[in-house]
């Protein structure tokens, strides 16, 4: 099997701990790609073959997310027939600042998949 | 004797074949342009800026005004808001539409399909010699979008099930990297670094895209590993997803009604304070759309505010100042599964709104093949030309073809049903 290309990160998030409110985003591109998500808090499912991109997905009070652990995995594949570019973005705003990570990428092939898998560790 | 007969008739049937082309040439003349204010400015397509992200646009932007130093000479940019603006992308599940379960919103429809068309060009007036600038602005967008076709949402659902195949891959093989001794290390090795030097320190930072390098190898790894083991034949899940997501195409089936619309605006003397309208166009196109079904239809209306050519105008020597025109079309498409059997019909109209010069005029026209087998297909066309109305009031055209073919059995094309 070819290389597969990945976007990945594992990262710890500073929360406030003063009942502030962590939300999540998650942005899919180009337009046209076609994506699958899934969205887990610890043993929780948040969403489940999730097709979209993510907007404002509330994860709840930073008090109840210390020591939580997030974990976002997924797979966009290039449907479009305008743009060979696969791009994602995630944004966890709600805590000591605005955290964000962008990935771009574009793909050699058209119809080419490309990977991902996050962990967000919510600290104090 | 026989086999020149044929040659004589077939070489008739090119000629008709091509006269009917030209009949139904007169309708796409219609169509409405693909960049509204570009067509208004005579831009030629491929000099037209298409940027698809906020960055690409801003550099667009940027080049042709030399850092918005100056106002560029020729500059025509197409682009859509909801790519560039909309706060989320669109998904391909964003477009999925499937009539029989769900409604699209008509708001919805507007914002994805809008493409936003602006151009501007200085020009030299040829009989004063002076300087002056047009610009132009337009717009088109869907109204009624058509569903996406069974064929199109059982590929898309295909498509779906392996995404979520690969996902439940994915997830796995987060478990086993997270499982890994290599980075249960590398985790705890941060975790003192973070402790020593401090979670803002290059050093912690650095140690972070290790681990992030780290967890991209295991990550592909793994999933590679979860891929095949999940495989039920030679080819992979991987490579089910890239021919699938590399053949999807979008085929939509159902009504539409499409507007676009656009004006230029010419400044005689280069200042803001001092413009008129130069020309102006809307076009509105509606229809069916047969898809597999092969039954399609359309209708479109044009109004133009003092166009380059009227239509209506066969001798061209109307002046266009001041002048509106008005012209409408429709087509009609029908075909047999098994394209034995083919017809179309189609009309037009054409008239000048303000100038009592030219009378409106109309024309009709229908074909109709049926394939015999054998390299022999029966065709049938009846028409009422433009100029039959306006020279004779009106005269009939009528005929009935056999055609035959040589040698092997072997399709035989034919542009009279008007594919």
């Amino acid at each position: 099997m070819a290389q597969i290309i990945t976007f990945n990160f594992d990262r710890e998030y500073d929360i406030k701990n003063d009942g502030s409110t962590i939300k999540l985003d998650v942005t899919i591109g180009d337009a046209k790609q076609s994506s699958d998500m899934t969205v887990k808090l610890n043993s929780k499912k948040l969403l489940s073959e999730f097709k979209q991109s993510v907007k404002g997905l509330v994860l709840g009070a930073d008090t109840a997310l210390k020591g939580s652990v997030l974990r976002i995995n997924g797979n966009i594949a290039d449907t479009s027939k305008d743009s060979n570019k696969v791009s994602l973005s995630v944004k966890v705003s709600g805590g000591v600042s605005v955290f964000t990570k962008k990935f771009s990428v574009n793909v050699d092939d058209e119809g080419e998949t490309v990977i991902f898998s996050f962990i967000i560790r919510f600290t104090v | 004797m026989r086999k020149f007969l044929s040659v004589g008739i077939a070489l008739a049937i090119c000629v008709l074949c091509r006269a009917q082309q030209t009949t139904e040439n007169d309708l796409d003349l219609l169509k409405s342009p693909s960049s509204p204010a570009a067509q208004l400015l005579n831009f030629a397509p491929s000099s037209i800026e298409r940027p698809t992200d906020l960055s690409s646009f801003w550099l667009s932007v940027n080049n042709a005004t030399s850092n918005f130093t100056k106002l560029p000479s020729s500059y025509a940019v197409d682009f859509s808001p909801a790519m560039l603006f909309g706060k989320a992308s669109v998904t391909l599940y964003d477009l999925k539409t499937d009539k029989k379960n769900e409604k699209e919103k008509m708001g919805k429809v507007i914002w994805q399909t809008l493409d936003v068309s602006l151009g501007f060009k200085s020009e030299d007036d040829t009989l004063t010699g002076q300087s002056f600038s047009r610009a132009a602005f337009g717009a088109k967008f869907s109204l009624v979008r058509p569903s996406w076709s069974s064929s199109t949402l059982e590929n898309y659902k295909n498509l779906s099930d392996l995404q979520s195949r690969l996902t439940d891959a994915v997830v796995l093989a987060q478990g086993d990297y997270e499982n890994d001794p290599l980075y249960i290390k590398k985790l705890a090795d941060n975790e003192k670094i973070k402790k020593d030097k401090g979670k803002q320190s290059p050093e912690y930072k650095a140690a972070q895209d290790e681990l992030d390098a780290l967890q991209g190898q295991l990550l592909q790894k793994y999933t590679k590993e979860r891929i095949a083991a999940a495989a039920t034949d030679t080819v992979n899940l991987y490579d089910k997803i890239k021919r699938s997501a590399r053949d999807f195409t979008i085929e939509r089936v159902g009504f539409f009604l499409d507007f676009a619309g656009g004006v230029a605006v010419r400044f005689p003397t280069n200042e803001l304070g001092y413009s008129f309208a130069d020309n102006a166009g809307a076009w509105l196109t509606g229809g069916y759309e047969g898809g597999n079904e092969k039954l399609s239809f359309y209708g479109i209306a044009r109004y133009l505010y003092q166009p380059e050519k009227i239509y209506a105008d066969t001798t061209g020597t109307i002046s266009n100042k001041k002048i509106s025109t008005f012209d409408m079309g429709t087509r009609l498409l029908y075909a047999t599964k098994d394209d034995k059997f083919n017809l179309s019909a189609e009309a037009i109209y054409r008239s000048v709104l303000n100038k009592s010069i030219v009378d409106p005029s109309w024309r009709v026209v229908f074909a109709a093949e049926y394939d015999l087998g054998l390299n022999k297909k029966l065709t049938f066309n009846f028409g009422r030309d433009f100029n039959g109305v306006i020279t004779k009031g009106g005269n009939l055209i009528a005929g009935l073809n056999f055609i035959t073919g040589f040698g092997n059995k072997r399709g035989i094309g034919s542009g009279a049903a008007g594919k």
